[in-house]
């Protein structure tokens, strides 16, 4: 009986951890920005524009409920010691409150060209962050 | 003859002797010497415990270095044998370093009450500490625990020494069985800096805070932090601030009270520039923060050309939007600087109290509770699990699942 209960524990602990191990893997994430004394519908528009105007590619994945997503915008590395270039994809939700505050979520997803020519998924928090940031930083209105 | 004499000199002597004494507080200082203050508590407004207003007004009039820049030192104590326990010493605002004035108080005690002194704080921020509200015992009890000082001074002071001492007590330091007088279960009932007992509750805006601060502070910030219901500020309370140069936009700025700017800095609160773009607004802000609710950096843009007409002044633009900058996501309704529509500069009680709150709790802590009576409600808490996985406390996790979907539902 012991031991079947030391095995369904190690068990269960086994399979959180490759779980945990799955779920970080690939999973993005979020900074935030609130656009403050800007009506909401101008700030949503001022900030697709300056998408266009940078030639970033996006699509409104559900409009009704803000969900925009931007990308992929590829960057070459140059100092990157296992990447060469760069694949961004940002998923944006807006939505508004007092009229002239705009609240962005900006959920980012990161690939990486290694050497081998193969794309793959970075889970580096701080890069993914630093990207998500700079990312919300350009959307200057 | 000679006897009447040396009588009479001896009077004279002794006269002199008197009148010098009482002028250093009969305490036989010497002339370098300044007398400390003495005080009670619980003492409302008083310098001495409290965040003064001067932090945010005072210039040194030959200087013109405003008050929270000139580090000025303070320290706080008690004679052990002075007869009136409810009694503390205290220099404060003085340019001595803490060192002297330690010895100046030791030497006060030793004289006037032939004891020992019993140090009970060095330095307390006055112009930084969050709350302004001071509580002598849990400034006492980190001094008394020579761990929590180390972790006090380890924790880079980010609160006050009081705030820090109360939270470890009420936290932690009960449950451990730690004592100091003065603190009991009972104060940690009380929410703030301050507490029931031995405490002093005399910020600029009147003490510690009430369930409507937590209100405001959620209201205007937790609620819109998308981290559900916690926290967003900077994680120091010196703001890093570039782009502005002007000296009276910087003072303007400098009129925020709880945090203190650094300017020329990089990164931080950035001055964008002007824009054209939104005809109708005369400034806007665009702070970002990480899901740890740290605040990561802000841009602020004029509208250009500024209209004086509609917008008053640059420098109340500026000071309305470093506010959204610096943990404000909304406006207030009392005629105050932080209504949507100018041109008012009075920083109204409520925003002062709100932000002497943000910047006494940690970035990201969850202050539903405090404000669960009035906000709390089924759908509310029925989204917390879900809203909880947003937060990441070291801001190094990786977050999963359907949190954008999410959050537009909310």
């Amino acid at each position: 009986m012991k031991r079947l209960i030391s095995a369904l524990v190690v068990a269960g602990v086994t399979s959180l951890a490759a779980c945990t191990l799955a779920a970080t893997d690939k999973q993005p994430a979020l900074v935030y920005m609130v656009v403050a004394d800007v009506p909401c519908k101008e700030a949503i528009q001022s900030m697709t524009q300056k998408l266009e105007k940078d030639g970033f590619p996006f699509d409104w994945t559900d409009r009704s409920k803000g969900l925009l997503s931007v990308g992929p915008i590829t960057e070459d590395l140059k100092s990157h010691d296992r990447f060469t270039r760069i694949k961004q994809s940002y998923r944006l939700s807006f939505s508004c409150h007092e009229e002239v505050f705009t609240n962005v979520a900006n959920q980012a997803e990161l690939e990486g060209l290694d050497m081998a020519g193969n794309w793959v998924a970075i889970i580096d928090h701080a890069l993914i962050e630093k990207y998500g940031i700079r990312f919300l930083d350009r959307l200057k209105l | 003859m000679n006897r009447l004499l040396l009588i009479a000199l001896l009077l004279v002597l002794a006269v002199f002797t008197t009148a010098c004494s009482e002028d250093k507080s009969s305490a036989g200082l010497a002339k370098d010497e300044m007398v400390p203050a003495s005080a009670y508590a619980p003492v409302s407004g008083n310098r001495i415990y409290s965040r003064p207003d001067l932090c945010d007004t005072m210039e040194d009039v030959k200087t013109k270095i405003p008050y929270v820049d000139q580090k000025l030192h303070k320290v706080l104590g008690r004679c052990n044998s002075d007869p009136d326990k409810e009694r503390y010493w205290a220099y404060y605002g003085k340019r001595q370093k803490p060192a002297t004035l330690k010895k100046w108080l030791k030497r006060l005690c030793k004289k006037k009450y032939k004891s020992a002194t019993t140090i009970i704080d060095v330095d307390e921020k006055q112009c930084h500490s969050g709350s302004g509200a001071y509580n002598v015992a849990a400034v006492g009890y980190v001094n008394k625990y020579a761990d929590l000082l180390r972790a006090f001074n380890k924790s880079g002071a980010d609160l006050s020494k009081s705030a820090w001492g109360k939270n470890h007590y009420c936290s932690v330091g009960l449950a451990e069985g730690r004592t100091y007088p003065g603190l009991s279960s009972k104060s940690c009932k009380s929410s703030g800096g301050g507490s029931s007992s031995g405490s002093i509750s005399g910020s600029s805006s009147g003490g510690g805070f009430t369930k409507t601060d937590y209100q405001f502070v959620y209201k205007m910030n937790a609620a819109q932090s998308k981290l559900g219901g916690r926290t967003v500020r900077w994680a120091s309370k010196t703001i890093n601030v570039s782009g502005i140069t002007n000296p009276s936009w910087q003072a303007a700025i400098r009129k925020w009270p709880v945090v203190s700017f650094k300017f020329g800095s990089s990164k931080g609160i950035v001055f964008a520039g002007y824009s054209n773009k939104h005809p109708e607004k005369c400034g806007w802000a665009q702070p970002i923060w990480r899901s740890n609710g740290k605040m990561a950096r802000c841009k602020i843009t004029l509208h250009a050309p500024f209209n004086p007409a509609r917008c008053d002044s640059i420098e109340l633009v500026l000071q309305h939007e470093v506010a959204h900058c610096i943990g404000i996501f909304g406006h207030t309704n009392d005629g105050g600087l932080m209504d949507p529509r100018c041109c008012s500069s009075k920083i109204t009680s409520p925003v002062r109290r709100g932000l002497a709150l943000l910047y006494s709790l940690p970035p990201g802590t969850d202050i539903r509770s405090r404000v669960r009576a009035k906000t709390g409600s089924a759908s509310h808490n029925k989204s917390k699990a879900v809203r909880d996985d947003l937060f990441d406390p070291s801001g190094e996790r990786l977050i999963y699942g359907p949190v954008i979907a999410t959050q537009a539902r909310q």
